[in-house]
Parts: structure tokens; C-alpha cells; sequence
């Protein structure tokens, strides 16, 4: 497999003059610049510095950072190839994140500020009581993160590079962990923010550039592409081996509705219910209750700035659809022989895999588009938009494991400890990501792709629906979750392991999955999932009794603005670990007290670490009992200026009727 | 009046997406056209919601006029320098025994004589 792809380079353009490396070169120190000044511009030492940027982020760079480290380079390969494939439905996955950011900044973050809690698993203890929840929530998080969103970076990042540059696979991919690595584990959030800031100016001057040419060179606008697109057919369209298959006309031809959003609801490949709702919920889960979102709202240094950063990045997302759905079709009209390919023996030949060849839509475009420089330019695009998702994603799982699954292990770790395990956490996860780079490989000839993204709409809804209860629900209580969560994981199983099994199939090769399993479309599957485990969730609730409000102060929106006093269902739990925590300093005070002089001989080398990861020696002492209780009374503010409180009320609304023309303009 | 409007918009809102799911490329409304129609439909929704939201759930505007008069202060308005409390003929097994609860929900001012 690699040695046929290592063949189909040396034909192809690589990237190897001097102004594309130039560029590439520059790129990258602009990026280590910025890490380092913003490394030295923060507190890197304790919890809240590291895991939260010391909540002082003004909304540009939250606005940004959501933003980078939702494009990841899945969105390149998969957006611009489902765009070449079945035109700009694909676009509404970006256009319904408008409508969910708001909902995000507007509902959910208040609760989780006023809540006091660094992850989602917390918030889900706090709110519940109890530990299962947060355990399972925890679990499959990192379980989505390694599985999904860091697959699907990898393995569009590999189709790139192979294509721009023909390195060796295994090279390109650890060199580019090891940089995203570096920033990640030095430099703690803000410099992760930072960074992300930088990456998204890149990424969009760059699409803008290739998508201007494209219109320049190739396209001719959006009246040419609806004019050429229906015309995009591949010559060769014969079966090579008539035995085994035919080539029947729907396989090659274009959609006919490739130019609307909302499709038929019954035979469209996007329905439109599915593409509002079932989108919506799915969404819902990512840019709400997801740590990587999340975590970077908990960053901002007040509300209304978490509110203007949602708004800006709802604006930014708006571009995906110009800037890689278009392209992607426009790449169908310039090379239909090749990313229109429907024999499987010629995709073979193209792209290497036989279902098709749609995915290098983009990366043909740049390949074969841009002149020297510009080619280096779109590159460090890609890598921007890789580095950045991956290094949320590597960020946000160190602060999960840490946090909860950690603290859960070993109540009695201090804050220096948990920054350690946080670092450590991330190297490990980085050799996951290297030693799934062969699954990623074969999953380019297989169809392991496509069963990876089906994990997420058939594991996610349930997530949503506990999250919305938990927050907008006061009734809904601990068994209630419990049981619903369980319910729709079981439910979400018993329609993926028969995917699984029966493949997914493609246009010339039908799955024989059975009409009754796998009928169902699977955004339609998710807004069921999503209603069902609701219903159960509400079901157990009220045959349970309900939590007393007490518990609930500052954790469901309604009780948002209470100033009562909150006995939190986790306390016992909370002050055994400081109880543990402050023996441990007890202890270790003991020990450097009997051994004054070995406490002294720290070797030249660890504290060079130390100071370069941010992590000091020192550390403050463990909280007592008295100033446990004056920062339970000082509440976390979430009162806004009246003033610009409207202000970004006004732009949300301004930002919903832009999305609504957009969503009309284009249905 | 509005109503009608709404409607005959619905309509041509509706008309507009039906025809889109025939799977042609012809449209019946050109798309500048659809993207206006939906933007006053969804300006019009936020309206409705606007007013909703003032008719249900602004508080009446007399209720931060009347303050209530507290209880434990009621001995000292007339300036005596007995040290009379309520609370000293209250019965200890209920806190609110002499309170009217009723009363103290009416929206009648009543005024520090």
C-alpha cells in the first residue's frame, strides 16, 4: 500500500522549491513565536492557570480559538470531498453551528460558570451527586476523542501530505504531533489560544486565496459552477469486470438537488428534517457540552466576552461553506476523471481506495491550482487546521484525566501533581494517536472512515439529552440520568454493531444491511435516540424522588441567579480529598524538615523542565478549613453591564438573520 | 391583519421548499428572494417573542413603589425607647404565627404612620 502511493508521488507535483518551503518555514516560526510570548504572558503553575488560562481571555481569542479548533483538517478533505459528491448539503453540518453557538453562550455557559466547575464530568457531579455519571461521561469522552476527532484529523492530514509532499506517513505525523505536543504541554491553555488566534487568521487568509483563484483560474463563479457542476461526469465509466459489477447511471451522475440545503425527506441523502434537527442534536453535543468547547468559554474573563466570542466564531463559521464546499465542487468541474471517479479499478489507480475518489477533492485543487509559494501557503493551512484541533483535543483529554479521573485515583494529589500528570498525559496520548496511525492507514482502503463517523451520531445524542435535563430540567435526579444515558448508550449499540457488521456499502456495492436496522437515516436515528433517551431519563426521574433545592443552587438555569447558599451532593467526597491533601503537606513538610539538605540537591536538569513546562517547585499551601468556607461564599459573577449586554443581545440577533438568509438562500 | 400576512408568507415560504425538493435545478423563486422571505419570517417570530416576553413576564411596575413595613422595626416608628418586640408574645412553636401572610402579598401600600 505505501509503496504503490510512494510510486504515485514521484509522478505527481510535490512541493519542494524554495518559495514553498519558504513559506512553510515561516509558518511555523510564527507559530513557535507566538507560543513562547504568550507562554511568558501567563501563569503556568497552578490548575486555574494551566486548564483555564487564569479566566482572563478577552472574546477575540475565545471567538478564534472555538473556531480553530473546530476546523480541524477533517473539514478540508471531508467537507470540499462531500461537497465534490453530493453538492453543498454537507455546508448545513457548518450553518446549524450558528444557531448552536448561541445556544452555548446564551444558556449553557452561564450555568457552567456559576457552577464553579473546569470539566463536564464535574458539573455532571455537582449536579447529580454521586460518581457514575461522571465516570461514564469521562470514559467516553476519551474513548470519542481518541477514536473520532483525532482519527479523523490524522487520517485527513495523511491524504494531504501524501498528496502535497509524498513523505513517509509515519515521519509527517509524529513530526507534527511533536510540534503540536511541544506548545501543548508548555505552554497550558493561553498559549494554546493564543496559537489557535494565529491559526485561524491563517486558515482563512489561505482558503480565501485558493478559493479567489478558483474562481479566477478555473470556476468562473458561482453561476459557472451551477451551469458546469450538473456536467461533471468521469469519461470512463465502463465495468472492467462486468461479472462482479455494473455501473449503474445514478453512481456518476451529479445530485440534482447538489445546490440545495433542505432535500427530499424520504429519498434525499441529507433530509431535511434530519438536516435541521438531527444536525441541531449532534451539534448540540459537540459545542455545548464537549470539554474542548467548553474549556475555552471557562477561559473568558466574563460573560458578555464568552457571548462575543460565540458571535464572532458563528460568523467565521459561516465561511466553511465558500471557502471548502464550493471548492470542492468546483475540483469536480476541473478533474471529473479524477475526483469523479466511479470505476473502482480507476479509483484504485487515482487515490487508491475503490469506493471513490471525492476525498482529494481539495488537496487536487491545491496540487494542481496554485503556483510555488502559494502551495506552501495551503499547506500550512492544513497543518494549521490539524495542529490546532489536535492540540484542543490533547489539551482538553489531559484536563479530563486529570481532573477527574486522576483526582478519583489519588484524592490526596496537590496542585503540582495534577500539573505533572496533566503533561504526562499528554505525551501518552500522543503515542496513542502514533500507534493509530497503521489503523488510520488501512482505514484508507477500507471503509473504516465512515463506520468512525457514525460512532459519533449513534453515541452522542444520548450526551445531548442528559446534558439539556440536567440544565434545564430541576426534577431530573441521579438515577433518572443514570438509567437514560444507559438506555441510550444500549439503543445507540444495538444500531452501530450491525453497521458494523453489514459495512455501509457504497453507490455500486449496496450494504446488505436490512432495510429495518439500517433503513433509518441516521440523522433520523440520532433525533430518535435523542427523544428516547429524554423520555426514559424523564420516565426514572419522576418514579424517584427529587433532588431538594438546596443541592441545586447555581446548577440548573432556572436557579441560575440564586445567591443561596449551595450544599453540593459532592461535598463529602470534596473534603476527604483536602483532608487528604493537607496530610500529604503535613507529610511532606515532616520529610523536608528531617532532610533539609536533600530537599536542596534538585539536579540542574529537572528544574530546567520545571521551568520550561511552568511548573514551580513551590507550591501554595493546602486551603484550611476557614478559607474553604470564604470561597464557598465568594460566587463566581456572571452580572453583566446592561449595556453591552444588549450590544451582544443585538449582534446575536443580527447573526441569527444572517444564518436565516443564508439557510434561505440557499435551501 | 398581521396574521394574514404571516400566513400568505408561510405560504410562499412553504411553496418555495416544496418545489425545491422536485430535485430541478429551476426554482420558482430566485434565491435572494427566498433569503428575504425567511429573514422578515424569522425578524417577525423575534417580534412575537418580544412582546410575548413583555406581556408575560415584566413584573407590574407598582410593585417596587410599595415597601413593606418590617415587623421588627414596627416598635421603634413611633420613637419610644421601650424595647417592645414582637417576637415577645409570639408563641415559640410557630415562627409566623402572628404574621398574616395573606396580607403581606396584597399589592395595597401601606405606609410608615
Amino acid at each position: 500500500m505505501e509503496d504503490s502511493n510512494g510510486q504515485d508521488m514521484g509522478s505527481k507535483v510535490t512541493i519542494n522549491n524554495p518559495a514553498d518551503i519558504g513559506v512553510i518555514v515561516g509558518y511555523f516560526l510564527l507559530v513557535i513565536s507566538v507560543g513562547i510570548w504568550s507562554m511568558f504572558r501567563t501563569n503556568r503553575g497552578t490548575v486555574g492557570g494551566y486548564f483555564l488560562a487564569g479566566r482572563t481571555m478577552a472574546w477575540w481569542p475565545v471567538g478564534a480559538s472555538l473556531f480553530a479548533s473546530n476546523i480541524g483538517s477533517g473539514h478540508f478533505v471531508g467537507l470540499a470531498g462531500t461537497g465534490a459528491a453530493s453538492g453543498i448539503a454537507v455546508g448545513g453540518f457548518e450553518w446549524n453551528a450558528l444557531f448552536i453557538v448561541l445556544l452555548l453562550g446564551w444558556l449553557f455557559v452561564p450555568v457552567y460558570l456559576t457552577a464553579g466547575v473546569i470539566t463536564m464530568p464535574q458539573y455532571l457531579k455537582k449536579r447529580f451527586g454521586g460518581g457514575r455519571i461522571s465516570l461514564y461521561l469521562s470514559v467516553i469522552s476519551l474513548f470519542l476523542y481518541i477514536f473520532t476527532k483525532i482519527s479523523v484529523d490524522m487520517f485527513s492530514g495523511a491524504v494531504f501530505i501524501q498528496q502535497a509532499l509524498g513523505w513517509n506517513i509515519y515521519v509527517a505525523v509524529i513530526a507534527l504531533l511533536s510540534i503540536t505536543a511541544l506548545y501543548t504541554v508548555t505552554g497550558g491553555l493561553a498559549a494554546l489560544m493564543y496559537t489557535d488566534t494565529v491559526q485561524t487568521f491563517v486558515i482563512i487568509a489561505g482558503a480565501f486565496v485558493l478559493t479567489a483563484f478558483c474562481d479566477l483560474c478555473g470556476g468562473g463563479g458561482y453561476s459557472a459552477l451551477l451551469e458546469k457542476y450538473p456536467a461533471a461526469m468521469p469519461a470512463a465509466r465502463q465495468s472492467l469486470d462486468p461479472w462482479r459489477y455494473n455501473v449503474s447511471e445514478r453512481c456518476y451522475t451529479p445530485r440534482p438537488d447538489a445546490f440545495h440545503l433542505l432535500r427530499d425527506p424520504v429519498h434525499g441523502d441529507l433530509p431535511w428534517p434530519g438536516v435541521l434537527f438531527g444536525i441541531a442534536i449532534v451539534g448540540s453535543w459537540y459545542w455545548c457540552t464537549d470539554q474542548v468547547i467548553v474549556q475555552r468559554c471557562l477561559a473568558a474573563r466574563s460573560l458578555t466576552h464568552v457571548k462575543a466570542g460565540c458571535i464572532m466564531c458563528g460568523y467565521l463559521k459561516l465561511l466553511p461553506m465558500f471557502l471548502m464546499v464550493l471548492p470542492g465542487m468546483i475540483s469536480r468541474v476541473l478533474y471529473p476523471e479524477e475526483v469523479g471517479c466511479v470505476v473502482p479499478e480507476v479509483c484504485k489507480e487515482v487515490c487508491g481506495t475503490e469506493v471513490g475518489c471525492s476525498n482529494i477533492a481539495y488537496p487536487k485543487l491545491v496540487m494542481s491550482l496554485m503556483p510555488s509559494g502559494l502551495r506552501g501557503l495551503m499547506l500550512a493551512v492544513m497543518l494549521a487546521a490539524l495542529m490546532s484541533s489536535l492540540a484542543s483535543i490533547f489539551n482538553s483529554s489531559s484536563t479530563l484525566f486529570t481532573m477527574d479521573i486522576w483526582t478519583r485515583l489519588r484524592p490526596q494529589a496537590r496542585d503540582r501533581e495534577l500539573m505533572i500528570v496533566g503533561r504526562v498525559w499528554v505525551l501518552c496520548i500522543v503515542s496513542i494517536s502514533i500507534c493509530w496511525v497503521p489503523v488510520v492507514q488501512a482505514a484508507q482502503s477500507g471503509q473504516l472512515f465512515d463506520y468512525i463517523q457514525s460512532v459519533t451520531s449513534y453515541l452522542a445524542p444520548p450526551i445531548a439529552a442528559i446534558f439539556f435535563l440536567a440544565v434545564f430540567v430541576k426534577r431530573v435526579n441521579e438515577p433518572g440520568a443514570f438509567w437514560g444515558l444507559m438506555g441510550g448508550l444500549a439503543m445507540g449499540l444495538c444500531r452501530m454493531a450491525p453497521e458494523f457488521a453489514f459495512g455501509t456499502g457504497s453507490c455500486l456495492f449496496p450494504s446488505t444491511c436490512p432495510t429495518v436496522v439500517c433503513g433509518v437515516h441516521y440523522l433520523y436515528f440520532a433525533v430518535l435516540l435523542f427523544l428516547c433517551t429524554a423520555a426514559l431519563v424523564l420516565i426514572v426521574s419522576y418514579c424517584t424522588p427529587a433532588i431538594p433545592d438546596r443541592h441545586l443552587h447555581r446548577l440548573v438555569f432556572s436557579l441560575r441567579h440564586s445567591k443561596e447558599v449551595r450544599d453540593d451532593l459532592d461535598e463529602e467526597e470534596q473534603e476527604r480529598g483536602r483532608r487528604a491533601r493537607r496530610e500529604a503537606e503535613d507529610k511532606s513538610r515532616t520529610k523536608l524538615e528531617q532532610g533539609e539538605e536533600e530537599g536542596r540537591t534538585q539536579s540542574g536538569i529537572s528544574r530546567l523542565i520545571g521551568w520550561f513546562c511552568g511548573v514551580s517547585s513551590a507550591q501554595a499551601p493546602e486551603l484550611t478549613e476557614q478559607e474553604v468556607e470564604e470561597a464557598a461564599n465568594n460566587m463566581p459573577d456572571i452580572s453583566e453591564d446592561p449595556v453591552w449586554k444588549h450590544v451582544v443581545n443585538a449582534n446575536g440577533i443580527i447573526m441569527m438573520a444572517v444564518a436565516v438568509f443564508m439557510w434561505g438562500y440557499y435551501a | 391583519m398581521s396574521k394574514a400576512a404571516a400566513g400568505f408568507l408561510w405560504v410562499l415560504f412553504t411553496l418555495d421548499t416544496v418545489s425545491a425538493q422536485q430535485g430541478t435545478s429551476t426554482r420558482a423563486l430566485p434565491n435572494w428572494l427566498t433569503g428575504i422571505i425567511a429573514v422578515v419570517v424569522f425578524l417577525f417570530l423575534v417580534f412575537i417573542a418580544f412582546l410575548v416576553n413583555r406581556a408575560w413576564c415584566s413584573k407590574p411596575s407598582q410593585e417596587s413603589k410599595a415597601e413593606w413595613v418590617k415587623t421588627s422595626d414596627y416598635p421603634m416608628a413611633n420613637g419610644t425607647q421601650y424595647d417592645t418586640s414582637l417576637d415577645a408574645v409570639r408563641t415559640s412553636d410557630h415562627e409566623n404565627a402572628y404574621e398574616n401572610v395573606a396580607i403581606k402579598h396584597t399589592v395595597d401600600t401601606v405606609t410608615v404612620m
